[in-house]
């Protein structure tokens, strides 16, 4: 037993080595940067939480903490309605399998679109001259003449539907296969206990994905939180931080304003909040795998 | 009564897993069906559940047809092989669930279900969920979620399959007493012939998605309708000797022995006048002597086995292996022992009770030709 320890560890050693030098690093570094006055110039002047401070009495703050909570909270609740809407009617109701598999196919389309070809499309499709996709049938339909700047005029809500669309299909596919697996004989006694469609959505499919929604949600919301890309490439945060969450404000100090020690803390306090997503994440799923070896 | 007329349900052009049912289920009785595994035993019970819709034929519960009612507009409980309790409900909601359905009030539902929590001695389970049970409990649980709605038909699907051989019995009593008190007309899927038997009132028995016979466990278990239920029913399983009919029907020939065609069966065996046969007798109803005797089978003796109540000597007669019991008694097991050792072993057969005699061709009983 022990030998065979010794030899995992041996042949996982690089491995543990690599991971070391990729993952935990950066991260020490990231913690130990937000302590410091790192910027363009690469001096490394320890100045305490003067960092942090700052995050807190820069004005655009506020807005920025509204912002991302409004964007992570709306992405998150309509995702979750519309995947769990998808996975019943593809799994449940549509029992024929290749309408059901078309279906989830279209869903992945924006998922496995590479995220800088995805909005260049969206930026075609709402350009704010008269070319653009949305202003013709707008202009068409209205006989207005003056095209609308939409990603200008509505950039919080732009922002949110392109994410919301990239993220359905992961969701969707995640529940039709939980939905999958309860057992048949739930619905068939539950239709015998006289049941309607909607009572049995509402009490046995609810109610065995309670995990999985929970774990979805939970997923869901770490990526919402960290990644910014979708916002970076449409709107940059803008008009002015009209779109800005915290994640992209991070970029933005570090990257845009070489502000690197700035940035990390910006990070620093984003990661805070992560790792209790994460802790939460990990208690779910943990929770799932011991229902599952319950139920064998 | 709840009648099935030419039933037929075919999954897809290849699997037609009933073809042509027709069965009467009298009021208050308690009817099993059944047969191998995918014979259609549970397609029949999910069609009478209505959670199947039959190809063609009709269902009626009394007068009303109901072939294409949904399951909540008949009436019916049903309790699964798995259980299929709700998980994530405790056991009192389990048990209220259809009652709930049905849009009744909370404190006049939990009423109910301890009553029948305490009918079914489950009380103290209330307060669990279902992943807190034991096999046997569960059971109970959905026996109970079952009958609380007082259906007009309760359906059961091989809901001791699950269970150990002790359990089985003490729930096969319990389910057996439960609809005698209930007075519903009850129908249950096994393919255990000895659980049949001990529950049913009748039994009908499927093969290939066909009835083979539907009757008293007891004909069921001497007159079978053909070799099929012949082989299915009983424990040991009946034994087959080839034989004979003579040309005029009125002998049976074979194996050493020629019989007069018993007066019941001439009908039969003027219609089946000099076909093979074969003739099929329970394992007590045979005499074993150790000396040749007229009208004697010769059977070449192989096994001796102890079964603590009875002896049970197996050997060949002609090419058909033949099993016998014996009621046990010292001597005799010396007696057979000995001859099975030594390098004559014979015994000879007499028949003391019924037999009956099935067309090697088409296996039916003969007998019971008119
Ligand atoms: N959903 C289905 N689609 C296609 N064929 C099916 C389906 N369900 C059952 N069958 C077929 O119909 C036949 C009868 O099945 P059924 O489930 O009624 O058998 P059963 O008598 O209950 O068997 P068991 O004792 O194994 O439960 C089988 O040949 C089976 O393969
Ligand atoms: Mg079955």
């Amino acid at each position: 037993m022990r030998k065979n320890n010794a030899q995992a560890y041996l042949f996982l050693s690089p491995f543990l080595i690599l991971v070391t030098l990729l993952y935990i690093l950066p991260a020490i570094l990231t913690v130990v940067m937000a302590f410091t006055g790192l910027d363009s110039s690469f001096e490394w002047e320890f100045e305490g939480i003067k960092n942090f401070r700052r995050v807190f009495r820069d004005p655009n703050t506020p807005k920025i903490i509204i912002n991302t909570i409004i964007y992570v909270a709306t992405c998150i609740s309509v995702t979750m309605v519309v995947d769990l809407f998808f996975a019943i009617m593809t799994t449940h109701f549509i029992k024929t399998e290749s309408t059901a598999s078309f279906f989830k196919g279209v869903l992945m389309i924006p998922m496995i679109t590479p995220a800088v070809v995805y909005s260049v499309l969206w930026i075609w499709l709402l350009s704010s001259n008269s070319g653009g996709f949305l202003n013709k049938i707008f202009m068409g339909i209205t006989g207005s003449q003056t095209p609308v700047n939409w990603i200008a005029n509505y950039p919080m809500q732009v922002v949110i539907i392109a994410k919301i669309m990239t993220s359905i299909a992961f969701g969707t596919i995640n529940f039709s296969s939980a939905i999958k697996a309860i057992p048949e004989n739930q619905f068939k006694a539950a239709r015998v206990d006289g049941a309607k469609e909607w009572e049995i959505v509402k009490s046995i499919i609810i109610p065995n994905l309670r995990f999985h929604i929970l774990f979805i949600a939970l997923w869901e919301t770490l990526g919402l939180l960290t990644d910014y890309t979708t916002i970076l490439l449409i709107t940059d945060g803008g008009p002015g931080i009209a779109s800005e969450v915290w994640a992209l404000s991070a970029y933005h100090k570090a990257f845009i304003s070489a502000k690197y020690g700035y940035g990390a803390a910006i990070s620093l306090l984003l990661i805070a909040v992560v790792l209790v997503f994460m802790i939460a994440i990990s208690m779910v799923s943990a929770h799932m795998e011991r229902r599952e070896a319950d139920a064998r | 009564m709840i009648r099935i007329e030419k039933l037929r349900k075919a999954y897809d052009s290849k699997t037609v897993a009933l073809d042509s049912i027709d069965l009467t289920f009298e009021d208050s009785s308690f009817v099993a069906l059944l047969g191998p595994s995918g014979c259609g035993k549970t397609t029949t019970l999910n069609c009478i559940a209505g959670l199947l819709e039959p190809t063609s034929g009709k269902i009626y519960f009394g007068d009303k047809d109901v072939t294409m009612l949904q399951p909540k507009d008949r009436n019916i409980g049903m309790v699964f092989q798995s259980y299929a309790l709700y998980p994530h409900l405790k056991v009192i909601d389990n048990i209220a669930f259809p009652l709930k359905q049905k849009g009744m009030g909370k404190e006049e539902r939990y009423a109910k279900v301890r009553e029948i929590a305490k009918m079914m001695q489950i009380e103290a389970l209330l307060d669990r969920k279902p992943g807190q049970l034991s096999g046997g409990q569960q059971q109970r649980v959905s026996m109970a979620r079952a009958l609380v709605k007082e259906p007009e038909v309760l359906l059961l699907d091989e809901p001791m399959s699950n269970l150990d051989a002790r359990l089985k019995i003490e729930i096969r009593d319990e389910i057996r007493r439960l609809q005698q008190e209930t007075g519903i007309t009850s129908i249950i899927v096994t393919h255990d012939q000895e659980e049949a038997m001990a529950i049913a009132d009748k039994i009908a028995i499927l093969d290939n998605g066909r009835i083979q016979q539907y009757d008293t466990p007891e004909r069921l278990y001497h007159y079978p309708a053909n070799l099929f239920v012949a082989k299915f029913m009983g424990n040991p399983p009946m034994n087959f000797i080839d034989a004979a009919l003579t040309a005029d029907g009125t002998h049976i020939v074979g194996a050493g022995v020629d019989l007069m065609v018993p007066e019941h069966m001439s009908a039969g065996a003027k219609k089946f006048a000099g076909k093979a046969i074969k003739i099929g007798v329970r394992s007590h109803l045979i005499a074993v002597e150790t000396e040749k005797q007229p009208q004697t089978m010769e059977m070449r003796l192989q096994i001796v086995e102890n079964l603590g109540k009875e002896l049970l000597v197996s050997g060949m007669v002609g090419e058909s292996f033949v099993r016998v019991t014996v009621p046990e008694s010292h001597e005799m097991y010396v007696c057979y022992r000995q001859i099975a050792k030594s390098d004559k072993p014979y015994v000879y057969l007499r028949m003391t009770g019924v037999y009956n005699i099935f067309d090697s061709e088409t296996g039916v009983n003969i007998g019971l030709e008119k």
